[in-house]
């Protein structure tokens, strides 16, 4: 098999040029091989945590039409290196027909490496970052096994690529003369044009964008808001980078100070380097935003959680029953709760005497009217409509019961705690009786917080009578209504608060009366929360790498393709009279410039995307402003610290090849 | 005296064994002001170096060169570029043309580092484009031009600073005949209006367009024959004969 061999001499011979194609497929396949083999995991089944499997097989895909794109973008740059190769060929007498037989061949070779290498690297990996991604999760299981499925998704994933990349080898090579195959490498470029309208276009994409992320609301829409506003921002992205910057250099050649020696060269060797890389640097870019945006949204929502479970629930333990036979005044009385309490202490053998009880109204949805005389009179279940404020009503001696200080209070009056926003009215309007606003408390303990979408406020009533009576006044309609829970929350052991969550829900079932029984456990809400975002943690961290390093190997290619023009100019400009110094500063300043452009562009992108960023997180129960500045500002530095190592390490190809000759 | 070449040597050191090659020894010669001198020398007769100390590119290991009187051998290194943009114009056997520049803003890139008014470069390509046949072409780029056409932007750009020496490497070897013939005339029509010039090259045929020609053999310069009244094809076979005895036959 003679094409065979020349096929296999090829890839040793000038291995120096496939390395960093090989480099990327590897990469891919491991990536992909990470994802696959814990999504399809018999021990996620184990752990009853099978939905983290669905959010795993969504990051896949993301991730492949992403690595099948990164592999084209390498090979490309392969087949331009290979042309003058395969050109010689041609002239030396081998047909058309074989070249492409011997193309393919190479790239049979590097499949099999690519599958090879990457099943080793993914098999060593995939087990490493299970660690990582179980003790995420809080679990306790340290093997992972592997399932057939995870092997063979990298392994198609892999093979799709090279059979599209097997096409664009055919086809490159049969539509090229040998003498253009020949002299592929270094084809003289005309000017790029100036397209104005193109240039606005992009900037008004970008714009839009921006507005749309900016004052989206809360709602049904939202997705596909989102969706529209970040498709708005790649593709003015593109154009962006394609016809703006482009544009503005047009623009600069035609100004005063263009003659002038630092303006006159950087100005036309970026005119020629934003041709060839207007492309990359959208990818580098958006690559970028991408990552920065899944890692602040993946910590946020690790980092926001335990905060938020523990300020929903500020007692381990909350046990309530409602009577549900009578859906729409029904309350348990007094005697009952008690009953079942104690029915409950006994089968658990814990104590539950230092609990505190009190009756909670849910947390209906009302329409407030605006003023300092707000009329409450109906309730609703929307969320986006003017004026929606979730209302709670709470009785004083619940609070003072879990230690708020709070003035005393008339029969009408009542104190405003707000979570969000500012509520100033004077007077109520409560569905007919008239409330008196006493003032506003500040900050409440311990009672367990509703983390809403939206505005959400609580009306402290005189007594618990009183709140009971407020409550009976709410015109609840079939849509929406609340039942009146009797809680008692309290503070348990683990062990403790899992026996008594069992024997509390075995006796609303075991109940004659028409009394349901809920209760919840911290411990394992945590868990589950853990789980949860463990997964997405998981998710972010193996996404974020993936648009890492997919950027990372654009810059790489990047450099190398800037070094080989570079080295021509730089000759060049030292023989006409430019001092080595000279000219290598204006080169870095034109590096400097590209290398910073698409991470500027990304954290302006990520600002636009700031308040939509922020809005998700909210629906996950998320509220902490401070954190997620700070965590934005955390991420952001981290992905500016990465991106410089990579360039660093990258642009030292560069520097090689361009000092080599000088 | 224009350029005067004192007792200049070269010697090369390989990196890693301590072998050492003389380019250059013991070169003395020297240029008067309007002169068209061709240096001649076989590949690795040490033509290139001797250029490339000329053109202050690379240092001697012995001996000087002083342009004006002033010797540009112990210029520091920072104020090398200074002086090459200033003082010396060079056309290249593979035109060194950027090409991310078009045409004009090629022949301009001296001045433009020099610092000069725009008024200054519009003036000065008035005049040179039509002595070299190249005003149609200001504003193409590099890729659209011939090899002629390239060389003679080179020479544009060459001129543009009024050097006071113009250095040329093998400024024929990338042109056919016609074009060759086309810019050795040129050259000559340069040379007749004051503009000194030296260049090195192999062939005779370019040579026998010199006023002068240096012959150089491993590092030494052996030979010189003056042009005279001579025609170029009278000057040609002369300096074949000087070859042919000293090669031994032609």
């Amino acid at each position: 098999m003679f094409y065979l061999k020349l096929a296999q001499r090829n890839i040793r011979k000038s291995f120096k040029n496939f390395a960093p194609f090989l480099l990327a497929t590897i990469m891919m396949f491991v990536l992909n091989f990470i994802l696959a083999s814990i999504a399809f995991s018999p021990q996620l089944d184990k752990l009853g945590i099978k939905s983290v499997s669905v959010v795993l097989i969504i990051g896949q895909v993301i991730l492949i039409p992403f690595s099948i794109g990164i592999e084209i973008y390498a090979y490309r740059f392969l087949l331009k290196k290979r042309s003058r190769e395969f050109g010689l060929y041609d002239i030396l007498g081998l047909g058309k027909a074989q070249i492409i037989v011997v193309a393919l061949f190479e790239l049979l070779f590097l499949l099999l490496a690519t599958v090879l290498l990457g099943t080793i690297a993914g098999v060593i990996l995939s087990k490493f970052l299970f660690l990582v991604f179980i003790a995420l999760i809080g679990g306790n299981y340290f093997n992972l096994t592997f399932s057939m499925l995870g092997f063979a998704m990298p392994t198609i994933v892999a093979l799709t690529a090279f059979v599209l990349l097997a096409v664009i080898s055919t086809w490159t090579i049969h539509h090229h003369s040998s003498l253009a195959l020949l002299h592929s490498e270094n084809q003289g470029e005309r000017e790029p044009k100036s397209r104005g309208f193109l240039a606005f276009l992009g900037v008004l994409l970008l714009v839009v964008g921006y507005y749309m992320a900016i004052t989206v609301k809360i709602g049904p829409s939202l997705v596909t808001t989102f969706a529209g506003a970040v498709l708005l921002v790649i593709v003015g992205t593109y154009l962006f980078y394609v016809a703006f910057t482009i544009w503005y250099l047009k623009r600069q050649k035609r100004g005063r100070r263009y003659y002038q020696p630092e303006k006159f060269i950087t100005t036309n060797a970026l005119l020629y380097r934003m041709k060839q890389n207007a492309i990359g640097l959208g990818n580098i870019t958006i690559l970028v935003t991408m990552a920065i945006v899944t890692l602040v949204t993946t910590v946020m929502l690790q980092t926001g959680l335990k905060q938020t479970v523990i300020s929903n629930m500020p007692f381990t333990t909350e046990l309530s029953a409602m009577n549900t036979g009578d859906t729409h005044v029904g309350n348990v009385s007094e005697e009952q709760f008690k009953s079942i309490l104690s029915q409950t202490e006994k089968k658990s053998q814990v104590n539950l005497k230092k609990g505190i009880q009190y009756v909670d109204y849910g947390t209906p949805r009302m329409i407030l009217s605006s003023g300092k005389h707000v009329t409450i009179n109906h309730l609703t279940d929307s969320y986006n409509k003017a004026g929606v404020t979730t209302v709670q009503v709470v009785s004083r001696d619940t609070l003072i019961k879990l230690g708020n200080k709070l003035p005393k209070l008339a029969p009408n009056d009542v104190l405003i705690h707000n979570y969000s926003g500012h509520f100033n009215a004077e007077t109520i309007n409560w569905f007919g009786q008239l409330l008196y606003v006493k003032g506003q408390t500040t900050n409440v303990k311990n009672y367990p917080t509703q983390s809403s979408i939206g505005n959400s406020m609580m009306i402290v009533a005189q007594n618990d009578a009183q709140a009971e009576q407020l409550y009976q006044r709410i015109k609840f309609d079939a849509n929406s209504y609340t039942i009146p829970r009797r809680t008692l929350i309290t503070n348990l052991s683990k062990r403790g608060s899992k026996k008594v969550v069992k024997a509390f829900k075995a006796e609303g079932k075991s109940s004659v009366s028409p009394i349901s029984t809920s209760a919840v456990d911290r411990f394992a809400l945590l868990q589950e929360a853990q789980v949860y975002t463990g997964g997405f943690l998981f998710i972010g961290f193996t996404l974020g790498l993936t648009f890492i390093i997919g950027a990372a190997l654009i810059i790489y290619y990047k450099q190398i393709a800037e070094g080989e023009q570079d080295k021509e100019a730089f000759r060049i400009l030292q023989e006409v009279g430019l001092s080595k110094k000279e000219v290598s500063q204006t080169i870095n300043s034109q590096i400097r410039l590209l290398f910073f452009m698409p991470i500027v562009v990304a954290i302006v992108h990520f600002a636009g995307a700031y308040m939509m960023v922020s809005k998700i997180i909210n629906a996950f129960g998320i509220t902490n402003k401070t954190l997620m500045l700070s965590v934005s500002g955390g991420v952001i530095l981290l992905i500016a610290v990465l991106y410089y190592i990579i360039y660093k390490i990258t642009s030292r190809s560069y520097v090689n090849i361009v000092q080599r000759h000088v | 005296m224009l350029l005067e070449v004192n007792h200049l040597e070269k010697i090369f050191k390989t990196r890693f064994s301590k072998e050492t090659t003389a380019a250059l020894r013991d070169i003395d010669f020297s240029v008067e002001n309007g002169e068209y001198i061709a240096i001649m020398g076989e590949s690795g007769s040490g033509k290139t170096t001797l250029l490339n100390i000329l053109a202050t590119l690379e240092h001697p290991t012995n001996g000087t060169v002083a342009l004006n009187g002033n010797n540009i051998t112990n210029i520091k290194a920072n104020d090398l570029a200074k002086f090459r943009r200033e003082h010396l114009g060079f056309v290249f056997q593979d035109f060194n043309l950027l090409d991310t520049l078009n045409v004009r803003d090629n022949i301009y890139l001296p001045l433009v580092l020099n610092r000069k008014p725009v008024q200054m470069m519009k003036e000065r390509i008035g005049t040179l484009a039509p002595l070299l046949n190249i005003s149609e072409l200001l504003n193409k780029q590099p890729f659209e031009l011939s090899g002629g056409q390239k060389q003679r932007v080179a020479i544009a750009r060459a001129l543009m600073t009024q050097p006071d020496l113009i250095l040329g490497d093998e400024p024929t070897a990338a042109l056919d005949s016609k074009n060759s013939d086309r810019l050795l005339n040129l050259f000559e029509q340069i040379n007749d209006e004051g503009q000194t010039i030296l260049m090195v090259t192999h062939s005779s045929v370019v040579a026998s367009h010199a006023k002068r020609v240096l012959f150089i053999k491993d590092g030494m310069i052996y030979h010189q024959l003056y042009r005279a009244e001579r025609s170029t094809s009278d000057f040609n076979k002369e300096i074949n004969l000087a070859m042919g005895s000293v090669l031994g036959g032609n």
